[in-house]
């Protein structure tokens, strides 16, 4: 027995806590990720 | 351990147990007692999701692998942020709308129930290995380097978890997550503080910092493309995602905590917290590695960090030949020492060519205290062959007790015993919640009262501790298969990834599609695994994309199948 799920209708529409979309929070861990990436390469390239 | 380290360690270890018993109170069925009543705060999610995912070994380990091979692990952890993107997006809200308990419950629900008993199977075929492996890696070094029993320190650690996992279920595992992250951070930066006060007063922390990448310590970053490096960015970025989606989508004992959120709102929050800090967080462990590597410059360390093999080989007829070694490694570091101060002060006079003259100098020396070393595991391995020749588990808590102060050494301690229960409290937990709801409640004994699976959760819970403790015990025995229990662990989670991606994107695929897609996929990992240099990460890769691909081809396989057995019925 298969049983199918209908995505759409599983999205949630719950509003993140500061900001009006999820997107921003999103946003913010990219740029988190973005910014630690650099620090590494700079303490990489200037320490070694 | 004095008298202040044992008061510290013994009292932090009893506010765990009765504060996760007091939290875990009043239970009335399932949903309280596997799900905490749905009822959790993201900050408490937060740091159980944390706690779950760093175990003694974190602890134990991570710092000395920087000391051996610097930083370069804190890429294996670059694709974890993204990974808690993807899942905030799609896997929450998909789990919060269909009030599941379990992850594998999502498999019935969009293929068929065989594909769900296979996912809860082989996750707890290999959870419950793990389960024993996360009790017995940390009492297998605090018994070796603090002489304590083995067997006893085993029993210790389970049994604790026990008590209050089995009493306070969810709700206990999460809220004990809260007080072990305290006790864990407040210990990590002590133990940073006191590297750093540690170090000769003519050494500032920025030349500590300078020196450790002039040594090659602080190799963050490697952006070379390679299949056969384990650690480089391409591998972290990509593997680490892969590696990531599975453990936080698919492992129950990841998903069971994210599910005990009140709203979806509230897992998010978890998971998308855990993307920033997690990642800063493996650094500083790495990093306080890289500073305690300057510090046994200055600080002859040493020759070989496993104390029982030491004083096993020097109680043999290798003795003499090892207390020779122990000379020389001596002398070269004194004159190390010396070379690596004034490699720091060319920092200063801004000299290039002075700066790798020294630098030269310390590698030379270096080479030749790695040399005696190789010489001196060689007479260990000699006099006992069965001795790991890789110390690096017990670089940390040796600087530990031989240099820091009375009740640190507890606190300490403390941390290990803390990340050891947490990790374990969060894996009984999770197998628990699976044998009762995807194999008792599913396929046993379909109606019964709250009550009944209730008591059969606890016993499950009851159960399980007393196999990992089990397992703990024996694995002493497993010798190289505990290496090939992890291993397992890398090599199956692609494929359980691929069904679930399968599952959540690809409507028109159905079950036996991605079934036998499944296993060719899993052939092709173990082809990998046994006939190429292929390091693990990749297997991740390899696993997910194998189910997708092969499942898209095998379903027109199975639609004209399909069709030739109804025209077959219509004849």
């Amino acid at each position: 027995m298969e049983n199918n799920i209908d995505l759409k209708n599983l999205s949630s529409r719950e509003k993140p806590p500061l900001f009006k979309s999820w997107n921003w929070w999103y946003l913010i861990v990219l740029v988190n990720l973005t910014v630690l990436i650099l620090f590494f390469y700079l303490l990489s390239k200037i320490f070694n | 351990m004095r008298t202040i380290d044992w008061f510290i360690l013994i009292s932090s270890l009893i506010f765990i147990v009765l504060y996760g018993l007091w939290k875990g109170r009043g239970n009335k069925d399932i949903q309280g007692y596997l799900l905490a009543d749905r009822n959790m705060r993201w900050f408490p999610i937060l740091l159980s999701i944390m706690a779950t995912q760093a175990s003694a070994i974190t602890f134990l380990s991570v710092p000395g692998q920087a000391y051996v091979d610097g930083i370069r692990f804190v890429q294996f952890y670059l694709g974890l942020p993204l990974a808690m993107i993807i899942l905030s997006i799609t896997v929450v809200p998909i789990f919060h709308r269909l009030k599941i308990y379990t992850a594998y419950e999502f498999l019935e629900n969009r293929f068929d129930v065989k594909t769900r008993t296979l996912g809860a199977m082989l996750f707890m075929t290999q959870r419950g290995l793990a389960a024993g492996l996360t009790i017995y890696a940390p009492s297998l070094i605090l018994s070796i380097l603090l002489d304590w029993n083995l067997h006893w320190t085993n029993f210790f650690i389970g049994s604790l978890v026990i008590i209050y996992t089995t009493a306070g279920g969810t709700k206990a595992v999460n809220w004990t997550h809260f007080q072990q992250m305290l006790i864990i951070t407040i210990g990590m930066f002590t133990a940073f503080f006191l590297i750093i006060k540690l170090l000769p007063a003519d050494i500032s922390f920025l030349q500590a910092v300078q020196l450790s990448g002039k040594l090659g310590k602080l190799n963050a970053i490697d952006f070379s493309f390679d299949l056969t490096n384990r650690y480089t960015f391409w591998s972290g970025i990509i593997g680490g995602l892969f590696l990531q989606l599975s453990y936080f989508g698919t492992d129950q004992s990841q998903v069971q905590r994210y599910l005990t959120g009140k709203s979806v709102a509230h897992s998010r929050m978890a998971l998308l917290f855990n993307g920033i800090v997690k990642v800063p967080m493996q650094f500083s462990i790495l990093f306080l590695g890289a500073i305690l590597f300057i510090f046994y410059q200055f600080n002859t360390p040493p020759i070989f960090f496993n104390s029982v093999a030491t004083s096993q080989v020097k109680k043999s007829n290798y003795s003499a030949q090892f207390s020779q070694l122990e000379d020389q490694y001596r002398l070269i570091s004194e004159k190390k020492a010396e070379a690596v101060r004034e490699l720091a002060e060319s920092f200063n006079s801004r000299n290039n060519e002075q700066e790798s003259e020294k630098k030269q100098q310390v590698q030379a020396l270096q080479d030749q205290a790695q040399e005696v070393r190789r010489n001196a595991i060689e007479l260990i391995r000699r006099n006992d062959p069965d001795v790991d020749p890789s110390d690096t588990n017990y670089i940390f808590l040796s600087y530990v007790i031989h240099y820091l102060p009375a009740g640190i050494v507890g606190l300490i301690l403390a941390v290990i015993f803390a990340a050891s229960m947490s990790s374990t409290a969060s894996e009984l937990n999770a197998l628990a919640s699976t044998t009762v709801v995807d194999i008792y409640k599913r396929l046993l004994r379909q109606k019964s009262s709250d009550r009944h699976y209730l008591l059969v959760s606890k016993m499950a819970t009851l159960g399980w501790g007393l196999y990992a403790i089990l397992m703990a015990e024996v694995a002493s025995r497993l010798g190289s298969l505990i290496e090939a229990v992890n291993i397992v662990g890398s090599v199956f989670y692609g494929t359980i990834l691929g069904i679930f991606l399968v599952g959540f994107y690809f409507k028109s695929i159905k079950g036996s599609s991605t079934f036998y897609a499944a296993i060719l996929a899993e052939l092709l990992v173990l082809y990998c695994f046994y006939f190429t240099e292929i390091t693990f990460l990749w297997y991740n890769v390899i696993g997910c994309l194998g189910v997708i691909i092969f499942s898209f081809i095998l379903r027109y396989f199975f639609r004209n199948q399909k069709l030739s057995t109804n025209i077959a019925s219509a004849e």
